[in-house]
């Protein structure tokens, strides 16, 4: 890779940019197959990997074939194929190694965990008692107070993406977490914004909420058998 | 709707906020979250877990997901974000009705999804490979959804040569006319 001065970088186009990225990214070598790996399953969009930091044997990783960094870069019709090949390979871990359960993963940026700079989807093969407690996600007590707050906050947030669907792709917008926007014709939700109080609710987080079902406690009445599969085992479970 | 699962509850209560709602999911707050910002995207039909979950609404879940995603970089400043999906008892689901985990992230907020890795030899690896790859070959046919779709109970899908499985069972079940 040759040494290039911020001056070639400012004239250079998005295209050639992307180029310089993938000819830099690992992934993309993987998927064009200049870096070996143990490759599952493979189509016209994704390439799918053995990761070679599994959580549990079969642990696979879903490339995307085009380098995008991350996940707001990638059109829906490929980020909806990602998913559908997910659901596959979930449903392959359940039937080769008789996992009995999945997790999907994905970090988006550098504190969620994100290690490269191509997009990817983790499926991991589960059993029961295999020692893996970090997917399980933590559960704090909340003010309804608070809960409002978030919720009126982000039902803005989703409200005004929705009505303006090409603001929302905007990267430049993704990538800055400040919320700057420029004089926008949306009128309601912005007028409200609050500004998000984050220390506040780091320690709000101690008013239990009375009264709230609790998940657990729910169960599935039988569902109609067909054959005895594993996957409607798995699915009754939860009785 | 399952009449005895919370979420199908919470999906018909009107009364209930939605952070985002159309014909096919449900975007609620988790009222016990990881941290400020934790949103749960459901298919408003009952799926227990995620094999039974028909392809198009897969892709479109976690299309909602990403913009979900999104929203929380944007009005809660998030720095990262995280989509868990917990598939079966055995990876640590709750409750018996299909959803994806969208969870905004901050330095120090003290959460942690990162796995212990584990060895596994060369030959081990290359065994997984083998079974994996052996699974693998049945997918690619995905669900489509069609405009006026009708249920049908006996049609079946084509099946890629050299898969007898009966992993089709579930396009019996959902599969829609053309
Ligand atoms: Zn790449
Ligand atoms: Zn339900």
């Amino acid at each position: 890779m040759p040494e290039i001065t911020e001056e070639q970088l400012k004239n250079m186009t998005p295209e050639q940019i992307a180029e310089m990225q993938k000819q830099n990214c690992i992934f993309c070598h993987i998927v064009s197959g200049k870096v070996a790996s143990k490759k599952v399953y493979e189509d016209d969009k994704v390439t799918v990997i053995l990761d070679i930091n599994p959580a549990n044997p079969g642990h696979s990783v879903i490339i995307p074939k085009e380098h995008y960094a991350i996940m707001p870069q990638i059109p829906e019709d490929i980020l909806g194929h990602i998913f559908m090949v997910a659901k596959g390979i979930s449903h392959a871990c359940l039937k080769a190694f008789k996992a009995q359960g999945t997790n999907i993963f994905i970090a988006n940026g550098v504190v969620a965990g994100q290690r490269a700079q191509h997009f990817m989807v983790h499926v991991i093969p589960r059993k029961e008692n295999d020692g893996i407690k970090i997917f399980q996600i933590p559960h704090k007590d909340v003010s309804e107070d608070q809960l409002a707050k978030l919720s009126s906050i982000l039902k803005a947030k989703v409200n005004q993406m929705m009505g303006i669907k090409e603001e929302v792709l905007d990267l430049d917008n993704i990538k800055k977490p400040e919320i700057k926007k420029e004089e926008e014709p949306t009128e309601a939700p912005e007028e409200g914004k609050e500004e998000p109080q984050e220390e506040n609710k780091e320690e709000d987080v101690k008013t239990l909420l009375g009264g709230k079902e609790e998940p657990e406690e729910e169960k599935v009445p039988e569902t109609e058998k067909e054959e005895e599969i594993d996957i409607d085992k798995i699915a009754e479970l939860f009785k | 709707m399952k009449n005895d699962c919370v979420y199908c509850q919470m999906i018909a209560d009107k009364e209930k906020e939605k952070i985002y709602e159309d014909e096919k999911v449900v975007v609620v707050l988790d009222d016990k979250p990881a941290g400020p910002g934790h949103l749960l995207v459901m298919p408003k039909q009952h799926y227990p877990i995620m094999e039974q979950v028909p392809d198009f609404i897969m892709s479109h879940a976690f299309t909602i997901a990403n913009k979900m995603s999104i929203a929380l970089f944007e009005s809660l400043n998030a720095q990262g974000t995280n989509i868990v999906v917990n598939n079966g008892l055995a990876g640590g689901q709750e409750s018996a009705h299909f959803m994806i985990n969208v969870i905004a992230r901050r330095e120090g907020d003290g959460m942690n999804f990162q796995w212990v890795p584990r060895q596994l030899s060369e030959e081990e690896m290359s065994t997984i490979e083998l079974q994996m790859k052996e699974q693998t070959k049945t997918i690619g046919e995905f669900q489509s959804e069609k405009a006026k779709p009708i249920e049908m109970e006996t049609k079946v899908r084509r099946i890629p040569a050299g898969s007898e499985d009966r992993e089709n069972y579930l396009v019996k079940r959902f599969i829609k006319i053309p």
